[in-house]
């Protein structure tokens, strides 16, 4: 059996990377690679070779947990290869266009249509024409059905995989929930087929009946795998008013009646994965260029617009002592001087103290500083804040999300207006002088008093600052306000409200602007029209694919960036698509109505979710996080 | 105490700025279980400093670095663990231990020496290249040299200045910019840059090129 792997000419970098901005982002050459050598794969040409890729620039990419989790599984096994691959920047995006140079890996070069799978992350709705581009300069064609090789099969995981219908047309499989025990079994499977089909029976798959019976076949085996959707199993039948008829099963094996929920994967031992220590470490500077070790995952709140609240329970807390150890060796390991212990309310790891303490005071490392990615405003948060920045007073991010109590019960942000009051005195007491906010605009049940609340949520802060900082310290207040706008998100109580217009959205933040005139504050807002594009992809169903299409093919790349993000470019690919976005965004879906992600079983009723809107709608705040 | 060292950035480590060569020679250090002595301030940092910056996409077999450390420790001890603690094609050299104070390497290196493989069309004559040259920097020190068997392909070894002298009228070799302009030349001359890279540092003592170790020892 031959190695049918082709690489990037070495002797092609030098002309392919002259005046390329920012080079070291597609050398790889880091410290920490794992992917078996060349020697390795030619001797051993039936090794699966999976291409792990994070549709984002290499610095974001890098950034990303989940990502060096999988290549560390993946590479740990003999019979699999992974190799990282990121979106190549526009510059270098071009070149490789005009030079007819295929996507490679950072690794070994491979070109990516030679490894027998391509993984991507979709860990926002943001990434999905970056997916598309990758796929393209890949030279594979975009729609799984007009790939008719055995392989590459292209799939993808991650957050917003949990709607799976606007990526549904492009990939073969999709991979709900954790993904550390599934990748294995999907590999176990690849690596079968391959072995029997390279090896000896080609010529059997030179008839193209045979080639897409053994594909189905393939792809029906990786279906009986917890978490895996075909979307090519499954298609969506719509009523004349465009709402979804039902979902129907149109593919596998022929026995099957009525539609198999696909349950999302749960890693249920989350110390059974050792914490990665041993991460690549980039050579250029990353975005969260330090050492991550994941605390917990899951959150107990249970807010009722977070998405990841709901999709990623239940919540399961990491063993300190295990936690302690693999810090000290990950810092060791990679001679990083910075650590984050993420989660999604890290504060809420009810031994994050002990092992902060731990860690920094194992006599190991001179300095080490830690970063929290999410605290709560609370007086704990707060003497947590003092240790970790040291005496440096960086800054205190705080969430209240909404400035009125009422609208905090409604969305469960579990923050009273006394301890929001209470936190800022202490802070400002201690010495911090920088606040940084964030306030969701266009929640539901919202009024003009919310908002207004914002503005004097703000006021108050401002004065408690007078209160409590002597006139230096007060002349060097900032106060950020980061406003986002709501994005009804699937599988959560909100899943079925409407997302308010974007000129009502405008109407609002100029508001806000004029009642926050302050020169202690600075105000910040995400674009309005970039929420709304989200909240379609987030609730779209299967005529989305389209309309990702069609911007693709318009040039829409790397839309999370606000450069490159353009408005108008999307409006006309929802018309070329016939589609329409305000369906998917203003609409309210009636509760009724069978939802496009109602095919995936998340582990959390439907009459839950519906029971905590009319907990919401009633403006009950209650502690009840029971599934 | 100070630990000079002499490393390389071959291949893709010629993509690796400045900036990013600190930052990986910091961890590389702090994996190796190397105690760096730490800056001042809220922010403190492994106190180490580079020789000159070289332009992003050259080769350079001459880098050098001063690293601060609290005690003294065996050279080739340092270079064995620092050498598998660092990325590929980053590899330490040569390496020397002083407890002297030292001039900072960006201070004291004079003079850089850059070499070039170039391939040359059969009716191309070397005088004709002296002539760019020196057309090019009148006070450039340059030689070539030639392959019995293969006289088409030579090599261009250029010392150029790092720094301005007070009490004299040199310029400072700019590689982007010579390479740029021979690049031109060749490209009406026949002459085909096949690869260039940095190959040394000196100091200039009195007459004689020194290598920036001589300070240590």
């Amino acid at each position: 059996m031959k190695s049918l792997l082709k690489m990037l000419d070495p002797a092609e970098i030098g002309a392919l990377l002259e005046n390329i901005e920012k080079p070291g982002r597609y050398i790889g050459n880091e410290f920490g690679i794992k992917s078996k050598n060349p020697d390795y794969l030619l001797k051993n040409p039936a090794t699966v070779n999976t291409a792990l890729v994070f549709p984002d620039v290499y610095e974001v990419g890098m950034s990303n947990l989940g990502l060096q989790i999988l290549y560390k599984i993946i590479n740990s096994n003999p019979l699999f290869n992974a190799e990282r691959a990121f979106s190549p920047w526009p510059d270098f995006e071009d070149r490789l266009r005009k030079s007819k140079t295929k996507l490679f890996s950072l690794e070994n070069r491979i070109f990516l249509d030679c490894f027998d799978l391509i993984g991507f992350n979709a860990a926002h709705e943001m990434l999905y024409t970056n997916i598309l581009n990758a796929i393209d300069l890949s030279g594979l064609s975009i729609r799984s059905l007009e790939r008719k090789a055995l392989f590459p099969l292209v799939c993808c995981g991650g957050s917003s995989a949990v709607n799976p219908w606007p990526l549904s047309a492009f990939m073969d499989f999709m991979v709900i929930g954790d993904g550390e025990h599934v990748i294995s079994q999907i590999l176990g499977i690849i690596s079968n087929y391959k072995e029997k089909y390279l090896n000896n029976s080609s010529n059997y798959l030179k008839s193209p009946a045979n080639l897409q019976q053994v594909k189905k076949e393939m792809l029906f085996g990786l279906s009986s795998i917890e978490g895996v959707f075909v979307p090519s199993f499954y298609s969506l039948v719509y009523n004349s008013d465009n709402t979804i008829k039902k979902i129907i099963h149109t593919g596998g094996s022929s026995g099957i009646t009525g539609v198999k929920k696909i349950r999302k994967a749960v890693l249920k031992d989350i110390d059974s994965f050792d914490t990665l220590s041993d991460p690549v470490v980039p050579n250029i500077q990353t975005v969260h260029d330090r050492l991550n070790i994941e605390i917990m995952r899951g959150c107990g709140r249970g807010c009722r617009f977070c998405q990841a609240g709901f999709t990623y329970r239940p919540l399961r807390q990491k063993k300190v002592k295990n936690l302690i150890e693999k810090s000290i060796e990950g810092l060791l390991k990679t001679g990083y001087d910075e650590i984050s212990f993420t989660s999604l309310s890290s504060s809420d790891y009810k031994e994050l103290k002990k092992l902060i303490e731990k860690v920094t005071e194992s006599g190991l490392f001179e300095k080490i500083s830690v970063s929290l990615p999410s605290l709560r405003l609370d007086s704990f948060s707060l003497e947590i804040a003092e240790i970790i920045q040291s005496g440096r007073k960086t800054g205190l991010t705080f969430a209240p999300e909404a400035g009125s109590q009422r609208l905090r019960d409604i969305i469960k942000k579990d923050i009273s207006a006394d301890e929001l009051r209470e936190s800022i005195r202490a802070a400002f007491l201690k010495g911090w002088t920088k606040v940084k906010l964030y306030f969701m605009l266009g929640l539901p049940f919202e009024t003009d008093d919310d908002i207004k609340a914002i503005a004097e949520t703000t006021n108050e802060i401002i004065y408690i600052a007078k209160q409590c900082l002597d006139k230096r310290s007060f002349s060097r207040l900032q106060i950020s306000v980061s406003i986002n706008a709501f994005c009804p998100k699937p599988f959560t109580p909100f899943q079925w409200c409407a997302q308010e217009n974007i000129f009502k959205l405008e109407e609002k933040i100029r508001a806000l602007q004029q009642s926050i005139s302050s020169r202690f504050v600075r105000l910040h807002w995400n674009s309005p029209e970039k929420s709304s594009i989200e909240c379609a992809f987030s609730r779209g169903d299967s005529r989305l694919p389209d309309v990702i299409e069609a911007a693709w093919k318009k040039g829409a790349r790397f839309d999370n960036w606000t450069d490159y993000f353009d408005y108008g470019l999307w409006v006309q690919s929802f018309s070329i698509a016939g589609a329409d976005p305000g369906f998917y965004t203003t609409r309210q879906y009636g509760l009724d109505e069978v939802l496009p992600w109602d095919v995936i079983d998340i582990g959390i009723k439907k009459d839950y979710f519906i029971k905590e809107f009319n907990k919401a709608a009633a403006g009950i705040r209650l502690n009840d996080n029971k599934i | 105490m100070i630990i000079r060292f002499k490393y390389c950035k071959k291949n893709e480590a010629k993509y690796l700025s400045h900036l990013d060569m600190l930052r990986i020679l910091s961890r590389s250090i702090a994996r190796a279980g190397i105690k760096a002595a730490l800056s001042r301030g809220f922010n403190p940092k492994p106190r180490i400093t580079l020789s000159n910056p070289i332009p992003l996409g050259v080769q350079s077999l001459a880098e050098y670095a001063d690293v601060e450390v609290d005690v003294c420790l065996d050279t080739g001890y340092f270079m064995k663990v620092i050498n598998s603690c660092l990325p590929e094609n980053i590899i330490v050299l040569d390496a020397a231990c002083t407890c002297n104070k030292l001039k900072s390497l960006m201070s004291v290196i004079d003079v850089v020496l850059y070499e070039f493989i170039i391939e040359a069309a059969d009716n191309m004559s070397l005088d004709k290249i002296k002539s760019f040259i020196d057309a090019y920097d009148s006070s450039s020190i340059y030689s070539f040299f030639t392959q019995a068997q293969q006289k088409k392909i030579f090599l261009l070894k250029i010392y150029g200045y790092a720094k301005i002298f007070n009490n004299n009228s040199n310029r400072i070799f700019k590689f982007n910019d010579f390479n740029k302009a021979l690049k031109q030349f060749g490209q009406s001359n026949g002459l085909h840059i096949k690869d260039s890279s940095k190959t040394a540092v000196f100091i200039i003592k009195g007459a004689r090129l020194a290598d920036p170790f001589e300070e240590v020892v």
